[in-house]
């Protein structure tokens, strides 16, 4: 099993599930940019003008709760994209496991990829937005892509773990929606970092995402870099667990064509 | 494992447990250990089997025997439950037909798929591209959703693909069937055609391409291996076994219905006063006839008995094809004038000793009557469509139903002394 053999199927496959989204609708891909514009306009109103929310204590301007809390929904979406869609992707592909001889181990990657490719679409509306409200992006901005590699790699292995489960243990599927809000509110996304108290910060940080959103936050908001130790600490964990991910799939994968 | 080997397979068993609970079969998937008791299914049992390279291998047997869970395990589609196989090279298969495309997809969509899932990059199928559709002749329906074909293009658009994919090892499941004449000849030139640069193993019903294409074939019963061994040795001693279990279905069959009144069972009729209790047909080595290869003197062999006397008894037989049209037979009229009776209990043996020309290939039966009387004023006493079956194999490019024989060629030109003299080198020492 070699990406390098595989690449073009990976992309086929990404593709088609990208374009199948959009297939039949009359805005097709122009969709892919109204709904997260069409969410931070909603953010914008309900936090800024309604709740009259002010991100962190210092004198932040109106707009920057809802910029903040749109970083944290972004990264957010590349987990909770994979963990939805991966614990059925052997099911919806069952002629692929059963009939044919198909790289299988490329499945569960196609919805983290197609994940992270709205999510950057998502990115760009928020970069659009937070030059309209606050200005020029401080030049640590171009570090956001290396945000989202660990998060990449951490949807990756919990993909692969969860489309192996889920061929044998269907309920994983119900279990999957409580487990995708509980992550939200266990990560820094409706609150800054500093809000936690600090008995409890140290429990949140086992989150993945925690530390990508006050990354992301950092690169965009405050011109801020993470120390180079920590961030590859970070980048060791999340390779890992794809790792980790990636050997039980191929160890379950075996009886796949049985239970399908 | 010996290098000239493209498979190996050693020992090699399948058993479906069936698990009370999904969260067993993890665990035994993870860990290899079994929680609890389990209800097993044996798919496969024990089967060890080398395939060189080159070499050509059918596999053989009734539905359920296990002839698709091996193919299976060959592609490492499933996984074993005990044993091991090995594969050297790069397979691709065939195993289920329109298996692995998209509904929604156009087949060009489809094409690029398959080819990808093969491994192959796009600068690579670009350059295949044209070939395969030559090979498939759909037309303009590539750019349709395959959705809109019928069972005839999805088989020539999939057996197009693994043509183009330079595998090592082709693994084909009974694909052909659904294809016209047309198109089965067209893959069977291509199959020829690979079998001088690579691997391939086949599944079919069709004994006569399993004998015309293969080198070895291997009949799977109930899971195990029943016989390996050359092709026709094995084809035969299969369809033998077929039509002896048939023989014996309607052997009962007979033996139950027989009553004073008329014989209703399918497929037969008459008074019931005589009746036929066996049929076969022997080849001229003396054994059963079941598969006509060439032009020989036959001998159909009927065993009767009456319930009542018989007088002026005839004995016909008639011979028809897989459409049930019939090809040719004869009565006892002519050749039996001193046959005046069965008496009744008794038993006696007829024969017809004839020269049976070689068919076009396919499935004949064999029909017979037993009746009294003459030409023109007679009854049936039994009359069994068809009391025996043999299968003919000849000539593909055989136009017609029955070969030649003794056939003699001249070619003489009017002012020329020469006379050419082309002999049909088969037919004519017959």
């Amino acid at each position: 099993m070699t990406l390098k053999n595989n690449i073009f199927l990976l992309k086929e496959l990404v593709k088609r599930d990208i374009s199948s989204r959009y297939k039949d609708s009359m805005m097709g891909g122009v969709w892919a940019f109204v709904a997260p514009l069409i969410m931070l306009a909603v953010y914008t109103f309900v936090f800024s003008m309604v709740f009259q929310a002010r991100w962190g204590d210092s004198g932040t301007s109106k707009t920057a709760f809802a910029l903040n809390l749109f970083i944290g929904i972004i990264l957010h979406g590349v987990l909770a994209e994979s963990m939805s869609r991966a614990p059925t992707v052997m099911q919806q592909h069952a002629s692929y496991v059963k009939k044919i001889i198909f790289p299988l181990w490329l499945l569960p990657m196609v919805p983290v990829i197609s994940g992270t490719f709205h999510a950057f679409i998502s990115l760009s509306v928020l970069l659009l937005a937070v030059l309209f409200f606050q200005g020029l992006w401080p030049w640590q901005s171009l570090f956001l892509p290396f945000v989202f590699l660990p998060i990449v790699f951490f949807a990756l292995g919990l993909a692969w773990l969860l489309a192996g489960i889920g061929v044998y243990f269907r309920d994983i599927t119900q279990i999957m929606p409580m487990f995708i809000t509980v992550m939200m509110f266990m990560a820094p996304i409706f609150y800054p970092a500093s809000a936690i108290p600090e008995e409890y910060r140290n429990w949140l940080l086992l989150n993945p995402l925690t530390y990508a959103v006050e990354m992301g936050r950092g690169a965009l908001f405050l011109g801020q870099l993470p120390s180079i130790g920590a961030y590859l600490i970070y980048l060791g964990a999340a390779i890992l667990s794809a790792v980790i991910g990636l050997w039980f799939f191929s160890r379950v994968r075996k009886g796949f064509a049985d239970v399908l | 494992m010996s290098s000239d080997a493209a498979v190996s397979i050693k020992n090699i068993s399948k058993t479906y447990h069936i698990y009370k609970s999904p969260m067993h079969r993890l665990v035994n998937v993870l860990f290899g250990v079994q929680l609890r008791k389990t209800t097993d299914i044996h798919a496969l049992a024990d089967v060890s089997l080398e395939i060189n390279k080159g070499e050509t291998l059918a596999v053989i047997g009734r539905n359920g025997s296990g002839k698709s869970t091996l193919l299976q395990v060959l592609c490492g589609i499933l996984e074993p439950t005990l044993g091991d196989v090995q594969v050297n090279g790069r397979i691709a298969a065939l195993l289920e037909l329109g298996a692995g495309f998209s509904m929604d997809f156009t087949g060009r969509e489809n094409i690029y798929m398959s080819c990808a899932v093969y491994g192959l990059s796009k600068t690579s199928i670009d350059q295949r591209l044209d070939s395969i559709l030559r090979f498939a002749e759909i037309g303009d329906f590539i750019d349709q959703p395959v959705k809109t074909y019928s069972s005839g293009m999805f088989v020539r658009l999939a057996f197009a693909v693994i043509a183009h994919l330079d595998a090592d090892i082709l693994v084909i499941d009974e694909a052909l069937a659904v294809g016209d004449a047309y198109f089965t000849q067209k893959c069977m030139r291509f199959l020829r055609d690979f079998k001088t640069r690579g691997t391939l193993i086949f599944v079919s019903h069709d004994t006569h391409s399993v004998i015309s294409l293969c080198d070895r074939a291997l009949w799977l019963e109930k899971g195990r291996m029943k016989l390996l061994g050359d092709a026709k040795s094995v084809s035969e001693a299969y369809i033998s076994l077929l039509y002896q279990e048939r023989d014996a279905e309607s052997g009962e069959l007979i033996a139950e219905g027989h009553n004073e009144h008329a014989i209703t069972t399918q497929g037969e009729f008459g008074t019931g006063d005589a009746q036929v209790i066996s049929c076969r047909l022997l080849a001229d080595s003396g054994t059963n006839l079941v598969l006509l290869d060439r032009a020989q003197t036959v001998t159909l062999e009927v065993k009767c008995t009456a319930f009542k006397d018989i007088e002026q008894p005839i004995l016909g037989f008639f011979v028809r094809d897989r459409l049930g049209q019939p090809l040719f037979g004869e009565n006892s009229l002519e050749w039996a004038k001193g046959w005046q009776t069965i008496k009744v209990g008794q038993k006696q043996v007829l024969r017809f000793t004839f020269a049976m020309p070689l068919l076009a290939t396919g499935e004949y039966t064999l029909g017979v009557a037993l009746g009294s009387g003459t030409q023109e004023k007679h009854v049936q006493h039994h009359w069994i469509y068809d009391a025996c079956a043999f299968k003919s194999q000849a000539n593909p490019h055989l136009t017609g139903t029955i070969v030649l024989e003794k056939v003699a060629f001249t070619a003489q030109v009017d002012d020329a002394k020469m006379v050419l003299r082309c002999d049909s080198e088969s037919d004519l020492h017959g």
